[in-house]
C-alpha cells in the first residue's frame, strides 16, 4: 500500500515538472527593434535602399505562429529627399502608416531549437499600400538561452502592392524589390 | 565688344553654377535634424497613446517633433519605453538610464503600433533624465 501511495506521488511529481518545464519553454517571444531592409537599386544609377532599425516582432511558440510589423516612417534613406519621395508619392503612409505580416512556419518544432542554426521555411501574409499579398521563404532560425533569432530574405514587386513607379524613373528603380530581415526575440 | 561678350560669358557661367547648387541642393538635402527642430507638441504619454489609438495615421502627431516624460518600464540597448505606452529610440549610444526613472525626452513620432500598443518615437534625444 504504502508502495503504492509513493509511487503515485513520484509520478505525479514528474508529471508536474514536466508540465512545469514545457509552459516554460513555451510562451511569447518578442523584438521591439528589429530590423528589415529593402533594396531596389539599379546598377549605374543611385541606391535606392533603405532600413528600419524598429520593427516589432512576436512569435508564439505555442501556436508557431508570428507576427511582424513595421511602420512606414521608420524606413530611412541616406538620400532625404529619396525618403520623401518614398512616403509622399509611392507608399502613400500618410494614408497606409504601417506593414505588417502574420504568417507560421510550416514544418519547424519549436520546442526542438537551439544553438545550430536551421532553415525552415515560413509562410503569410504581408499587407502594405492597402494591399495583401501571399509570401513564402526559407529563414535561418536559432536560440540561445531566451533569445530566438530570426534572419531571413525574400523578393516582392511594387505591382504586388499597387504601387505605381513613374515612367521618368522606371529604369533607376529595380522592378523587383529584396527584403531583408533581421530579428531578435527576446522571452517575455 | 569683346568686354560685352565676357560680361555676358560671366553672367552665364555664374547662372549656371548657382542652378548646379540649387539643384544639387533640392536632390541632396540633408536630413531633418530633430533635436535642433522645435516642438510641435508636448503632452504626456497617455495623452498621446490615446490619440494614436483611436486615429493610427494621425497627421497632428505622426511624423512632428514631440516632447513627452514619464516613467521608464523597460530599457533594452538604445531603447526605452515609458509608461508602457511609448517607445523610444534614442540617437547614438545613450547612458545613466534607471528602470523606473522619470525621464522626459524629446524625438519625432513615428506612428502607432497596435501588436504592442505602444506609440514610437525616434531620433530622440534625453531633456531630463532623473
Amino acid at each position: 500500500m504504502k508502495n503504492t501511495i509513493y509511487r503515485v506521488v513520484v509520478i505525479s511529481l514528474i508529471l508536474i515538472t514536466i508540465t512545469l518545464q514545457n509552459s516554460n519553454a513555451q510562451g511569447k517571444y518578442i523584438d521591439r527593434s528589429g530590423k528589415i531592409q529593402f533594396e531596389a537599386s539599379e546598377a549605374l544609377f543611385e541606391e535606392v535602399k533603405a532600413s528600419n532599425e524598429s520593427v516589432t516582432s512576436v512569435l508564439d511558440t505555442k501556436t508557431g505562429q508570428i507576427a511582424a510589423l513595421a511602420l512606414i516612417k521608420g524606413f530611412h534613406f541616406k538620400n532625404s529627399l529619396m525618403e520623401e519621395h518614398f512616403n509622399e508619392n509611392y507608399i502613400e503612409s500618410g494614408m497606409y502608416p504601417k506593414a505588417t505580416f502574420k504568417g507560421q512556419f510550416s514544418d519547424l518544432d519549436l520546442a526542438l531549437l537551439d544553438e545550430n542554426t536551421k532553415k525552415a521555411a515560413m509562410e503569410g501574409t504581408l499587407k502594405l499600400h492597402g494591399k495583401e499579398k501571399e509570401v513564402r521563404t526559407q529563414i535561418s532560425i536559432q536560440k540561445v538561452g531566451d533569445i530566438i533569432s530570426m534572419t531571413g530574405e525574400f523578393v516582392v514587386t511594387p505591382g504586388d502592392f499597387d504601387i505605381h513607379i513613374p515612367k521618368i524613373v522606371q529604369n533607376k528603380i529595380a522592378k523587383e524589390v529584396l527584403v531583408k530581415f533581421d530579428f531578435k526575440l527576446i522571452k517575455k | 565688344m569683346n568686354g560685352k561678350k565676357k560680361t555676358i560669358g560671366s553672367v552665364l557661367l555664374l547662372a549656371v553654377i548657382l542652378l548646379s547648387v540649387a539643384v544639387y541642393n533640392y536632390l541632396y538635402k540633408g536630413h531633418r535634424n530633430i533635436a535642433e527642430e522645435e516642438i510641435a507638441h508636448e503632452l504626456s504619454t497617455k495623452k498621446l497613446s490615446d490619440a494614436l489609438r483611436i486615429d493610427n495615421a494621425s497627421v497632428s502627431y505622426i511624423d512632428k517633433v514631440i516632447q513627452t516624460n514619464g516613467k521608464i518600464t523597460a530599457i533594452e540597448r538604445n531603447t526605452i519605453v515609458i509608461d508602457n505606452s511609448v517607445q523610444v529610440s534614442f540617437q547614438g549610444n545613450v547612458q545613466g538610464l534607471t528602470m523606473e526613472n522619470t525621464i522626459s525626452i524629446k524625438g519625432r513620432c513615428v506612428g502607432y503600433d497596435d501588436l504592442l500598443e505602444v506609440v514610437k518615437i525616434d531620433q530622440a534625444i534625453i531633456i531630463k533624465n532623473n
